[in-house]
């Protein structure tokens, strides 16, 4: 907001005199162009005067057409099309003059939210060019500093730009500019231009009408009082005076201007999802004959993983038969991939762990787990890939096509009782430290009872000779299933087992074999 | 082809010429190393041990093996044992188990597939099935694998498959014996056929006879 000039304290005044003639030597007519940040930002604006008509999708050249929005008395046109505007109608006019002027007007409310939607598809499709894009209120900013060089120099990048923007918008207004800010200004005082170096930012938008930068109406009064007309003429008002007219902030968006205070810009990060799907002409009931679509969505993947720089983390497959019944495949990975060939090896090994009923109308892909693709040097003389490539794919491989349940690792678990002494979890997981006496190889999960007779214990037909050495196990109260246990090694003519007497019901159990 | 190439064919068997390759892996019972050619379990073959009852398969045989091949690569895979292999057991013999790959199959297909693709991944250090049955070409395609993919396979079976004509390299029937096993080699490429040796299995050494 204006501040007005203080009148009382001549004493203040003069300090502020002198604070003066200090602001007025920090600006120099021509600025020394600071070394790295031209090469690091150019600012290329991609302004769209159109856009309230584009995001609703009104494409009819030949109607009059206008979008309004709800003030706080009555509607006012915010944007109306080449038509309207040559029969009359412009911005800020009222709906009710509009309506006035052209009967046949059609008239339709602004959307805030699908001019958002709309602009962030754009910007999906500008990272076609640079991933530094910031979303606007009425276009894109994108840095193009990094791709000049992969697209063949700014007038060659900002050609493909132009004819990438002219076919989806209405007269849409590009500028490239060494700072954000002053790019955003000339594209939306519909300035086409190209400078990519800052002492040419000055005279590039000294010209530009001051109003784009105060929006105000007190802030405007106060420009036609002090006849400030253009950026130019604020640019070469004293600072301080200006910070006090109107607020400081308009000395930080000068600054700003003209590149000598930073202006970080929020960059626009789309979430990454990748859905694709076929709907089949003819239904298949044939597994191998969805393998080429199947083919045909994992290059799309494999298109889209290698633009997003990013990899597959979880991936699954939907199969749609004609009773409308969905068949998840999910596609288990060990780690993040997305080379194509191991990608279809392994959907095509999920594929056979499927039993379909009835054939199959659509096929789906689907990623909702990505990560970070972070590329891993390679050996130059090395031929072999690295076991640990391997080691992943067999599990994998094995995974997808026995299914998640049918492979595991093996670990010891700190638990007395013998039975929940290990538990099976992932390949290559490391258990707790062992404890206890000498265990057998084998295990049998549910104790075999054993027969005694004549105070003899038998395996078969074998009679068993015990060896005195006895281990008792006694735990496991905490979670009701207590063992109360009594080991012993025992043997026949040929094998040896590992045999316990249960010290509540007194009968013998075989337990494992060496 | 030239004779040469053919010769260096895996699955050509040259009797007498015992081949004294290195691919071989220590069995850790001396009467057995010095008995089997190439002084141990043939690598990047499959072996055969055919036994009276799978649940009772000698794992203490194999284990000295598994403990020694445990760093050459990254999985030992455990195909559809009849019973469950202790893990505190294992351990205690030596084996690493966070190298252990358990795979428990639904079907007998799924065993030869798994077991096709663990061997020629080489992946696996070793592979260990327990196959219900094996028909010839099936029993080709595992040693095939086990060629291809340079790993040791082993093959339990019952001893009903005795009749059986035998693809692997090397095919052995046990017996069991008190404190220990008897062996009788059926197929033992290079090296004289049944010349039983028995292997006794003391608490942390062997002691071998060897009968004629």
């Amino acid at each position: 907001m204006a501040q007005l000039y203080p009148q009382k304290n001549p004493g203040r005044i003069k300090a502020r005199r002198h604070q003066l003639t200090l602001a007025k030597a920090k600006w120099p007519d021509a600025l020394p162009a600071p070394t790295g940040t031209q090469t690091s930002h150019l600012w290329l604006a991609l302004h769209l005067p159109f856009l309230p008509l584009e995001a609703l999708g009104c494409q009819h050249k030949n109607w009059p057409t206008a979008v309004y929005t709800q003030g706080n008395r009555e509607q006012q046109i915010v944007t109306a099309n080449p038509t309207a505007q040559n029969s009359g109608i412009h911005t800020n006019m009222s709906l009710s003059a509009a309506r006035a002027l052209v009967p046949s007007l059609q008239a339709i409310q602004q959307s805030i939210e699908l001019e958002k939607t709309y602009l962030r598809q754009l910007a999906i499709q500008a990272g076609h060019w640079t991933p530094d894009i910031t979303l606007l209120e009425d276009g894109l900013l994108l840095n193009i500093a990094g791709s000049i060089r992969l697209f063949g120099g700014i007038p060659s990048l900002v050609d493909q730009i132009q004819i990438w923007i002219f076919k989806i918008a209405i007269n849409p207004c590009i500028a490239v500019m060494p700072t954000a800010a002053s790019a955003i200004l000339c594209g939306r005082s519909g300035k086409t231009l190209i400078v990519n170096s800052k002492k040419d930012i000055r005279p590039a938008i000294n010209k530009l009408p001051s109003t784009h930068l105060i929006t105000d109406i007190k802030g405007r009064r106060l420009l036609t009082q002090i006849g400030a007309r253009t950026i130019g003429d604020l640019l070469r008002l004293p600072r301080d005076g200006l910070a006090r007219r109107f607020t400081p902030h308009l000395i930080t968006q000068l600054d700003q201007l003209v590149g000598d205070a930073p202006d970080p810009q929020i960059i626009f990060k789309p979430a990454l999802k990748f859905s694709e799907q076929f709907a089949l002409d003819a239904a298949v009931s044939n597994m191998t004959l969805l393998q080429p679509l199947a083919y045909q969505l994992l290059e799309k993947l494999c298109h889209y993983l290698h633009k997003k720089h990013a990899q597959a983390e979880e991936m699954q497959w939907q199969l749609t038969n004609d009773r409308d019944e969905i068949y998840n495949i999910p596609v288990l990975l060990t780690k993040p991939n997305r080379e194509l060939i191991s990608l279809n090896e392994l959907s095509r090994l999920a594929f056979e762990n499927t039993q379909i009923k009835a054939p199959i109308t659509a096929i789906m892909l689907q990623v909702n787990r990505f990560s970070v693709f972070t590329p891993s040097s390679k050996d130059l003389f090395e031929n072999r890939t690295k076991s640990g490539d391997e080691s992943n794919s067999i599990v994998e491989k094995l995974r997808n096509r026995l299914g998640k349940n049918a492979v595991h690792g093996l670990r010891v678990r700190a638990d007395h009782r013998p039975e929940k002494a290990w538990d099976r979890c992932d390949p290559g997981q490391i258990g707790a430290a062992l404890f206890g006496g000498a265990r057998p190889l084998w295990l049998l999960e549910t104790p075999k009872s054993i027969r005694v007779s004549n105070g003899q214990l038998f395996f078969g037909n074998q009679t068993l000779s015990i060896q005195q050495s006895r281990e008792r196990i006694c735990s496991g109260w905490w979670d009701g299933q207590t063992v109360r246990r009594d080991y012993y090694f025992a043997e026949t003519a040929s094998i040896k087992l590992w045999i316990f007497r249960d010290l509540d019901s007194g009968s013998w159990h075989l337990h494992g074999i060496f | 082809m030239t004779l040469e190439s053919c010769l260096r064919r895996q699955d050509i068997w040259r009797s007498r010429k015992i081949s004294k390759s290195s691919d071989a892996v220590a069995t850790g019972f001396e009467a057995l190393d010095h008995r089997l050619p190439g002084g141990g379990w043939p690598k990047g073959a499959l072996t055969e041990i055919l036994v009276e009852n799978v649940v009772r398969s000698p794992l203490w045989l194999i284990l000295p093996m598994l403990a020694a091949l445990t760093t050459l690569r990254s999985w030992q895979a455990w195909i559809n044992p009849p019973a469950l292999p202790y893990p505190p057991g294992l351990d205690q013999s030596g084996i690493d188990l966070s190298k252990t790959l358990l795979i428990e199959t639904k079907d007998h297909a799924e065993i030869l597939w798994s077991a096709e693709q663990a061997l020629r991944s080489r992946a696996c250090s070793a592979v260990i099935c327990w196959p219900s049955k094996l028909t010839q070409t099936e029993m080709r395609r595992l040693q095939l694998a086990a060629e291809g993919g340079d790993t040791l396979g082993i093959c339990f079976r019952n001893e009903t498959a005795l009749r059986q004509h035998s693809m692997a390299t090397l095919r052995m029937r046990c017996y069991e014996l008190p404190n220990g096993m008897e062996i009788d080699f059926l197929k033992c490429r290079g090296g004289p056929l049944h010349q039983n040796i028995s292997i006794h299995r003391l608490r942390g050494n062997t002691s071998v006879t060897i009968n004629t």
